[in-house]
């Protein structure tokens, strides 16, 4: 497809847009964007809090000074405290990574919710039940070549391997040798595409992705599976 | 300090005027109407709280703008956000389904527009921003907050992925299909 091929597009993708946007016309009140204000005006002049910041310190340190007169000295060392940290809500988005696509596919908006690692391009997640997920991001370059997270992936019986195709989701066909990789879902919706795989036997299997303009430019994971 | 009315005047002046503009912005991000109708109406909460602290360093049109990418930027990196896309048992796929189901009710015949809409943030706004609001690239640059040439290449990047999906689309479907977006257009 040349430039002018291109623009012509682009400028048809204009008209499309004047017209989704002509038919949304929300009102916004400023009404009541002013007694909103208004109203946080007033809960401010309740409490300048600026002016109680010296008052707070004063309390502060008077504790302080109390605090050491009257706290018997000890010298035995505090138990340890045994900590907990919870591990949810991991802001995937702010991963960095060296990796094109896995930051192509966090650009896009996607967040997990467990802990996730980065291990040799395949992200692994932990989701709250314990379940081990490993992600390969996958896509097709401009030059119609698929460009993976990773080539080969190291699974445990039990654990799960998710596919997920980023912005080209019908193009890429997914096959394996059905007999240690088991699909067990495939779902895509706009721009991104998931299939997931179980593991029940340890063993090694080829995972081939076919994009289907051109199927010469095949991809194959290699996937062992261990106890 | 201004008089109340005319901070009112103002405000309702800068809404009639940019309110459009912002919704727009705001949807080149989130992509959800409703989101970006909220994202709309704190934008101007926020222009009312600093009418008295606005410079004029930068034209109204700018400072704007600002807020506005600022605002669906902060959403973008909210735990609400994140909560939104959930993980596990597939209700990624069923929560971005509503989504853009959402987004997209009101297109009609736009599959160019949702090819633009479906970039990564960063090769989207541009694109939409130049394409779609014709802005240009210093303009752009501005209120991204990122240098024009960043812009540039962008804008160049977003090229080669929908001239990739455009060709995609040409081979899948034929040419005559290709030539159907045009005159559904």
């Amino acid at each position: 497809m040349d430039d002018r091929k291109l623009d012509s597009l682009l400028k048809t993708g204009k008209i499309q847009a004047d017209r989704f946007f002509a038919g949304w016309d929300p009102q916004l009140q400023p009404q009541q964007l002013q007694a909103r204000h208004r109203e946080q005006k007033l809960t401010k002049s309740w409490l300048p809090v600026w002016k109680w910041k010296p008052v707070f310190l004063a309390v502060g340190i008077l504790l302080l000074v109390c605090l050491s007169v009257y706290l018997p000295d000890t010298t035995e060392p505090s138990p340890p405290v045994n900590t907990t940290v919870p591990s949810y809500g991991f802001n995937a988005t702010g991963y960095e990574s060296y990796y094109p696509i896995i930051d192509l596919l966090l650009a896009e908006d996607f967040a997990f919710q467990g802990e996730l690692v980065l291990k040799d391009g395949v992200l692994v997640g932990e989701g709250p039940g314990g379940m081990v997920t490993r992600i390969i991001p996958y896509q097709l370059n401009p030059y119609g070549d698929l460009v993976l997270g990773a080539d080969r992936v190291l699974l445990q019986v039990g654990e799960e391997l998710l596919l997920v195709g980023v912005n080209l989701p019908y193009y890429v066909e997914l096959s394996t040798g059905d007999y240690y990789l088991k699909k067990i879902n495939e779902r895509g919706i706009g721009y991104i595409s998931e299939t997931r795989f179980s593991v029940h036997r340890p063993g090694e299997d080829l995972l081939q992705l076919i994009p289907r303009s051109d199927p010469a430019k095949r991809r194959t994971i290699y996937v062992k599976v261990i106890h | 300090m201004m008089a109340e009315d005319s901070r009112s005047e103002q405000l309702e002046y800068l809404m009639r005027r940019f309110r459009h503009k912002v919704l727009k912005i705001a949807y080149y991000h989130v992509r959800d109407r409703y989101q970006a109708e909220d994202i709309a109406q704190e934008v101007f909460f926020r222009v009312y709280q600093k009418l008295d602290s606005f410079r004029g360093d930068s034209s109204y049109y700018t400072w704007i703008y600002r807020i506005t990418v600022n605002l669906c930027k902060d959403y973008l990196r909210s735990a609400y956000f994140r909560r939104m896309i959930p993980w596990g048992e597939f209700r990624l796929v069923d929560n971005l389904k509503q989504r853009e189901e959402r987004m997209f009710q009101r297109v009609e015949g736009g599959e160019i527009f949702q090819k633009v809409m479906a970039l990564p943030l960063k090769y989207r706004t541009v694109t939409a921003l130049y394409y779609f609001e014709e802005m240009s690239t210093a303009e752009i640059a501005e209120i991204l907050h990122v240098k024009e040439n960043v812009v540039r290449t962008r804008l160049h990047r977003a090229r080669k992925i929908l001239r990739e999906i455009f060709t995609r689309g040409e081979a899948a479907y034929g040419r005559p299909q290709t030539g159907q977006f045009i005159e559904n257009g």
